[in-house]
């Protein structure tokens, strides 16, 4: 038997090691797969690389016996599923925005529908915009009790709605001029006076049409200057701990202590 | 055209980067290969993982289970609405697999997936058309028009790489 020339036997090992992954996976021919044998009956470095292979193989037949097609075993998915995706999330983040939107309206309802805490908050936001629909919302869906004050013609309509902290109070306030700041006080049958919540009322008024004299505040000569008076009535809300039962009247005072109106309920 | 470059579109791009490729090789097994359907099953499900990214953020590693398990789901559901026959008379063979053992095999899968997908392309063609074709170095040579040291060469190089890759990501090879 001839030996190989030793450059050769160089490169015939060199073959024989890298083998060791065709052979760990049975995809030697008998010849080449014989070869590698004898090869790695005197190499202990190709026994410990096979050693170390032979952990791949039980993991890359399972891959082979559950497919998909050797072709798809990597798939590339279609371009196009993409643009599809990036125009779903686009979609998807429009209607979000508009959700958390309504989120935060409806979170800001939720603080301003809380007892006494509201009041505050309202009273930023007097005399209109964001939150006045939502007021007016909750308005629309209270029990309703109005009355127009005798004396300073004010006309406050409370929208009463029990909850289980006790009673969410809407407020619809016309034929006041300003500028004032007022309370909604909720008065008990047992005498307890809660503030539902406090507002300012403009220059302008809230529900005036111009030729109205309500309120207490300056005399009706801006009407003669040309301001605009406001023909919007006010809508803001609070609560009061109280029963809707046990609750005997609401009372609308300017923060110096001036009756406006009482609505018994 | 819409904004392609948002946090929301970039988190699209990263789920589809990472989980598109191994998602839709695990629903064209449930789907017998329908390439349609399944890139459907893919779109809905990265878009529900797309809405869930804040739960799904929190939780590391809960990504590709999640991924699986809704796939599934929605792969079964589909299943039922186009049979139209009610489950209890026709159960889908998907529900006589246990789910759990279904989603480990699927995870294991995918990660295998992953580190096939990570070698050369020349290393993994070789892989292919050797051991996933069932031919041998010296057939493979002649189908890929290389020398035949040439693809021995690049099954150990291929292997050596998925080893370490599948340590890398935790399957013990």
């Amino acid at each position: 038997m001839n030996r190989p020339a030793p450059d050769h036997g160089q490169y015939e090992r060199h073959e024989q090691h890298t083998a060791v992954g065709a052979y760990a996976l049975g995809v030697l021919d008998e010849a080449g797969a014989a070869r590698f044998e004898e090869h790695l009956a005197g190499c202990p470095e190709c026994a410990a690389e096979l050693d170390g292979l032979m952990g791949l193989t039980p993991l890359l037949a399972e891959l082979k016996e559950a497919g998909p097609a050797p072709e798809a075993l990597v798939p590339r998915p279609d371009p196009a599923l993409l643009d599809r995706l990036l125009d779903r999330v686009a979609a998807g983040r429009r209607a979000q925005r508009i959700r958390r939107l309504c989120l935060v309206a409806a979170a800001a309802a939720l603080i301003v529908a809380g007892p006494l805490v509201g009041a505050a908050v309202f009273s930023e936001e007097a005399p209109d915009h964001s939150g006045v629909s939502a007021a007016k919302q909750m308005y629309e869906d209270g029990e309703k009790i109005g009355a127009v004050d005798p004396a300073t013609k004010a006309d406050v309509t409370v929208s009463l709605q029990q909850k289980p902290w006790g009673t969410h109070v809407a407020l619809r306030l016309a034929h006041v001029r300003g500028p004032l700041t007022c309370d909604l006080v909720a008065v008990g049958k047992n005498g307890e006076r809660q503030v539902v919540t406090t507002w300012a009322v403009p220059p302008g008024g809230y529900g005036l049409d111009g030729t109205d004299t309500a309120g207490t505040g300056d005399k009706p000569d801006r009407a003669d200057k040309g301001d605009k008076w406001s023909k919007e009535p006010l809508y803001t809300h609070g609560g009061a701990a109280l029963n809707r039962n046990d609750i005997s009247r609401f009372e609308v005072r300017t923060l110096d202590g001036k009756l406006l109106a009482t609505v018994k309920v | 055209m819409a904004d392609r470059t948002s946090p929301d579109e970039e988190l699209m791009r990263a789920l589809y980067e990472e989980h598109a490729g191994p998602l839709l090789a695990f629903v064209l097994r449930l789907v017998d290969g329908d390439r349609q359907r399944a890139e459907d099953v893919v779109q809905e499900t990265l878009l529900r993982a797309w809405r869930n990214a804040d739960r799904l953020r929190g939780a590391p590693g809960s990504v590709r289970p999640w991924l699986v398990t809704v796939a599934r789901r929605i792969v079964i559901d589909n299943h039922r609405s186009r049979q139209a026959r009610p489950r209890e008379v026709d159960p889908g063979p998907l529900e006589l697999i246990p789910a759990a053992d279904e989603i480990d095999r699927a995870l294991r899968l995918m990660t295998i997936s992953d580190a096939l997908g990570d070698l050369t392309e020349a290393h993994r063609e070789a892989l292919i058309e050797t051991y996933f074709r069932g031919r041998t170095v010296s057939e493979a040579a002649e189908v890929l028009g290389v020398p035949a040291g040439t693809v021995r060469s690049r099954v150990f190089y291929a292997l050596r790489s998925m080893k370490l890759s599948l340590e890398e990501r935790g399957v013990t090879a």
